[in-house]
């Protein structure tokens, strides 16, 4: 290899310039690495290591120089450095010595130390421990003060103690037993705090749930108020405005209304559930607590909509309602108050539940009651019921539906009530005028009803034209008005007077009217009765306009409105016409007991020797009985029904005598029996006048009297004594003096006409010749009667 | 009746569980057996029984409890769960009215069915449920007084009064038992036959007192 160095290193040296330019390089300080690179890439390396052993040479030679020049310096060093090393030599040697002393010395204070840096170790570990026990000291102070509050029912402190013993547990504690022992019991004492709080929401729900009655009854309460406030303004509004319209001039006057701070008077006590709630927010689990609160609360009032059969409904309905609005009333402040624990459809949910259960429970118990006044108590509770809970926004068209669909049955029982009342009064009534004896009973019994007369205060005792039965009846139907306006009020109808109207007329024409029609023709009335049921009846006609404005102002509506005309009732026109038929029945009465005394084809003598101016028997009687109904007619009935009475009877009798004569069981009659039965109506003409005047009757029509009612059997017996019969046919003597009689009827009765000749036999010649011209003439009369027909 | 048995315990009681289904008869049971309440409700089939030893006045008392259904399908079985009975826990729950207002149902059935002088001990069971009580403490004391039985409201899920109502009973049918044995003896000392001895049953029956309804919290 240095064979081939030394051939190579000769080839350079005839180069010559290349060698320099390395040299020059090196010198200069340059970076020869890129030159070495690039001569190892191009993989000709040999001309730059001979360039390389050229740089060497020159070095060395440099350095032998050098080391010519200093080798004098050269020995001296040498020398100089073989005297320090004996010196250090020696020196060693007192040093061992020394330390081999210091130990000796320095081996109990090395003890020492050792003891002192233990001890220092100790310090530093008991530092930590007592570091690391201040911490769990804390820690298990904070568990300290969670016991306490939660031993004092104080949750919340409770809770926020525990938070600050979970993050101190996460932090601070190395001692990891008392670490896991706390986490352990975290979840353990959540879940107790969770427990206590659910319990006492529990006995909240107790409590509350005993204190809603109160609540429900203290609510309605105030609905009874605000109505009743209501009713007394409508009142005086009414009086204003009727006095108004009647000129009187407007009032003046305020309405001093109380506002009624409700959630102050109804008080109740949320606290727990507030901290409940808080608490279960803090645990983080309120939406667990927003199930548990709504579904004990609906358990709650499922549990309230159960009625119990051991008591009837009539008696704890009240209960009942004010136990459901009180529940309400508590979860609308709940809704209000508790920041999102209930939601409003929730609280909607329950209200359509129990508005479901409190409707199949009204049409339930409604279907079995049969008493009018319940069903109004119960109705009447309902709505009060209703409207109070509308204040809290609930819609209850559902149970005011209920209470409209009940209206009928409401209406059948109280018909059924009035009726058996009507019933009572009709039986129990003396039909005797009531006696009034001091003015309060005159306003009690005919201004209150609106049945008086006149004006004027008359004086007392007072005798009024009608019975007992009369005010009764008005008290009936009063109060069935009343009770009809109070069902329909505050329900579903805000306008309802034309339902009561209907209503009212229903009655009055179904019940009342019926019952008297029942009463007119039942058979078992006597006269003077029947007389006093025409005048009642009259009585009642005028007291329709008393009912119809009674409803009117029960209604709300002013009786004397302008352009808002009430109308009248169509029972004034039924109660008109059985006013008619009470006059009808009173009239067949009255002839049939006339009937009774006018026996004449039985107890008449019709071909007696000798006249009697004392009248037949029957007549007297007929007189006693006219003068026994008339007398009462009079105190009874008013003029124009006196007279009806009287024509009535009179035109009867007057019917019986030219019947008589038409009988079959009279087959002849003579002279002295027509002059008989003159007599006979001589009397009772003569007793018609003179009551006619008596009544004071003349004083209304001169035209009419008692006696035109005779005027037929006056005119018959007028013919059978008369001079000249003949001229029955003539047509101007007709129409003057026989007009009512009867063509073909009188040529019966003619036919039974048969004088005796016997008498005639016996008597002057005078009276001969005047009985034969009339028997002429009579005979003329009969033949062209008979030739006629 | 109850038959003494020389070894294991001295006496062996059979206790029905009667009232409406889910009112809770079995978790009584399951409390009072094996002190264990499950809240899934779960209708029993049929009828199961456990037992369960327990001293009462110094004497090992060995209670043998039934339980059935309180459905109608399962009636068929009534007479033979009554048979032996000497005692008996009719149950209702407080929350719901019907089945209280079922007990004089029940009542009917232990006397159409059961001993007549078998102990009866009336129960308003989920007496927990307080805020959902449907039956006042006061309308259950005076159906027991009417009816003289014992009362208690009681509450498996808390185990409140379970113990309580079973000892009450158990302790009535022991005092029962000692006053027969008690007459037994009498009835026997009083003749002068060794042998044959006749014991009147209707006599011993007029003698039992019936407590008086016990007081709840």
């Amino acid at each position: 290899m240095d064979i081939k160095t030394m051939r190579r290193g000769v080839m350079e040296n005839s180069d010559g310039g290349e060698d320099m330019v390395l040299a020059n390089l090196i010198a200069n300080g340059d970076d020869v690495g890129p030159l070495v690179r690039l001569a190892f890439e191009r993989g000709r390396p040999e001309g730059l290591l001979h360039q390389l052993i050229y740089v060497v040479k020159q070095k060395e030679a440099e350095i032998e120089e050098m080391c010519k020049t200093h080798y004098e310096e050269f020995i001296l060093a040498v020398d100089e450095l073989r005297g320090v090393l004996l010196d250090a030599e020696e020196l060693k040697s007192e040093l061992q010595s020394d330390n081999f002393k210091l130990q000796q010395v320095g081996s109990a204070l090395l003890a020492k130390l050792e003891e002192l840096l233990e001890s220092y170790s100790v310090r530093k570990n008991m530092t930590e421990a007592i570091e690391m026990s201040k911490n769990c000291i804390q820690v298990l102070e904070l568990c300290v003060k969670c016991n306490s509050h939660i031993s004092e029912g104080q949750f919340y402190s409770a809770l926020k103690t525990l938070d600050l013993v979970e993050k101190s547990c996460t932090q601070n504690i190395p001692a990891k037993a008392i670490k896991m022992l706390i986490e352990s019991r975290i979840p353990v004492i959540k879940l107790h705090i969770e427990k206590k709080v659910c319990s006492e929401v529990n006995e909240w729900m107790v409590e509350i749930r005993s204190s809603a009655k109160n609540i429900g009854e203290t609510a309605i309460g105030h609905a009874v108020t605000v109505r009743q406030r209501d009713k007394e303004m409508l009142e005086q509004q009414r009086k204003a405005e009727e006095q108004s319209i009647s000129g009187l001039g407007d009032l003046a006057y305020t309405l001093e209304a109380e506002e009624l701070e409700e959630d102050s008077v109804l008080q109740f006590d949320l606290t727990p559930l507030y901290r409940a709630c808080h608490i279960h927010d803090c645990l983080g689990i309120q939406e667990k607590f927003r199930e548990y609160y709504y579904t004990n609360r609906l358990l709650q009032l499922n549990s309230d909509l159960e009625i119990t059969s051991a008591q009837p409904f009539v008696e704890s309905y009240q209960t009942f309602f004010a136990q459901i609005a009180g529940f309400f009333i508590v979860e609308d402040r709940v809704l209000r108050t508790t920041g999102g624990l209930l939601v409003a459809d929730q609280v909607e949910t329950m209200w359509e539940t129990a508005v479901a259960k409190m409707s199949s429970l009204l049409e339930e118990q409604f279907s079995c009651m049969e008493s009018a006044p319940h069903l109004l108590l119960v109705k009447d509770y309902v709505t009060l019921f209703g409207s109070t809970l509308r204040q809290y926004g609930h819609e209850i068209g559902t149970l005011l539906d209920v209470l409209n669909s009940s209206c009928d049955k409401y209406r059948l029982l109280f018909l059924e009530e009035c009726q058996q009342q009507i019933l009572d009064v009709f039986g129990n009534d003396p039909y005797d005028q009531m006696e009034i004896k001091k003015q309060s009973d005159y306003e009690n019994i005919v201004l209150s009803f609106n049945l008086q007369t006149s004006d004027i205060m008359p004086a007392f005792p007072y005798t009024a034209p009608f019975s007992s039965m009369v005010p009764n009846a008005c008290r009936i139907v009063r109060s069935f008005i009343k009770g009809s306006v109070d069902y329909l009020s505050y329900g579903i109808h805000v306008n309802f007077f034309d339902v009561v109207r209907k209503y009212l007329d229903k009655f009055l024409i179904d019940v009342l009217n019926v019952m008297l029609l029942e009463k007119i023709n039942s058979g078992n009335v006597t006269v003077p009765q029947l007389m006093q049921i025409a005048a009642n009846i009259a009585v009642l006609e005028r007291a329709c306009d008393f009912y119809l404005r009674h409803a009117a102002q029960l209604c709300g509506i002013p009786v004397r409105s302008v352009g808002r005309p009430l109308g009248t009732l169509t029972a004034k026109v039924i109660l008109k016409t059985s006013r008619e038929a009470a006059f009808i029945a009173l009239q067949s009465l009255v002839n049939t007991k006339i009937d009774e005394f006018m026996t004449l084809t039985e107890s008449v003598n019709w071909t007696p020797e000798e006249t009697n101016e004392n009248g037949n028997d029957y007549i007297h009687e007929v007189i006693i009985y006219l003068d026994s109904i008339l007398s009462p007619a009079q105190q009874i009935l008013p003029l124009d029904a006196v007279y009806r009475v009287g024509s009535g009877a009179f035109e009867h009798i007057s019917n019986s005598i030219v019947a008589a004569f038409s009988s079959d069981n009279v087959k002849r009659f003579n002279a002295n029996a027509v002059i008989n039965v003159d007599y006979d109506l001589q009397i009772i003409e003569n007793f018609a006048e003179e009551r006619f005047y008596s009544a004071g009757l003349g004083e209304i029509d001169d035209e009419v009297s008692f006696k035109i009612c005779l005027v037929e059997a006056r005119q018959l017996v007028n013919l059978l004594l008369s001079s000249h019969p003949e001229n029955f046919l003539n047509p101007d003597i007709w129409e003057k003096n026989y007009y009512t009689l009867e063509i073909k009827k009188v040529a019966a009765i003619l036919d039974k006409f048969k004088d005796s000749p016997d008498g005639i036999f016996g008597s002057l010649a005078n009276k001969n010749a005047k009985q034969s011209a009339r028997k002429k003439s009579m005979d003329v009369l009969k033949k062209r009667l008979k030739d006629f027909n | 009746m109850a038959y003494k048995v020389d070894h294991e315990y001295d006496y062996l009681f059979k206790i029905v569980l009667i009232g409406d289904s889910g009112v809770g008869k079995s978790n009584i049971l399951s409390r009072f057996t094996r002190n264990e309440f499950c809240l899934e409700s779960k209708s029993t089939i049929g009828v199961e029984f456990a037992t369960r030893t327990l001293q009462v006045e110094g004497k090992t008392v060995k209670a043998q409890i039934w339980d059935t259904a309180g459905q109608e399908r399962y009636r068929a079985i009534t007479s033979a769960y009554y048979r032996g009975a000497v005692g008996a826990l009719l149950v209702y729950d407080i929350t719901k009215r019907q089945t209280f207002e079922n007990v004089q149902r029940w009542l009917r059935e232990l006397r159409d069915h059961a001993d007549s002088n078998i102990v009866i001990m009336m129960a308003g069971n989920k007496s927990d449920l307080n805020h959902l009580r449907a039956v006042s403490t006061d309308d259950a004391q005076n159906l027991a007084e009417r009816e003289a039985l014992s009362f208690l409201e009681t509450s498996a899920l808390e185990a409140f009064n379970v113990e309580k109502a079973f000892q009450t009973i158990l302790f009535d049918i022991y005092q029962i038992m000692s006053k027969k044995a008690l007459a037994a003896q009498g009835a026997a000392s009083t003749t002068s036959l060794p042998h044959g001895t006749t014991i009147n049953v209707s006599n011993m029956s007029g003698s039992v007192e019936k407590k008086s309804a016990c007081c709840s919290n």
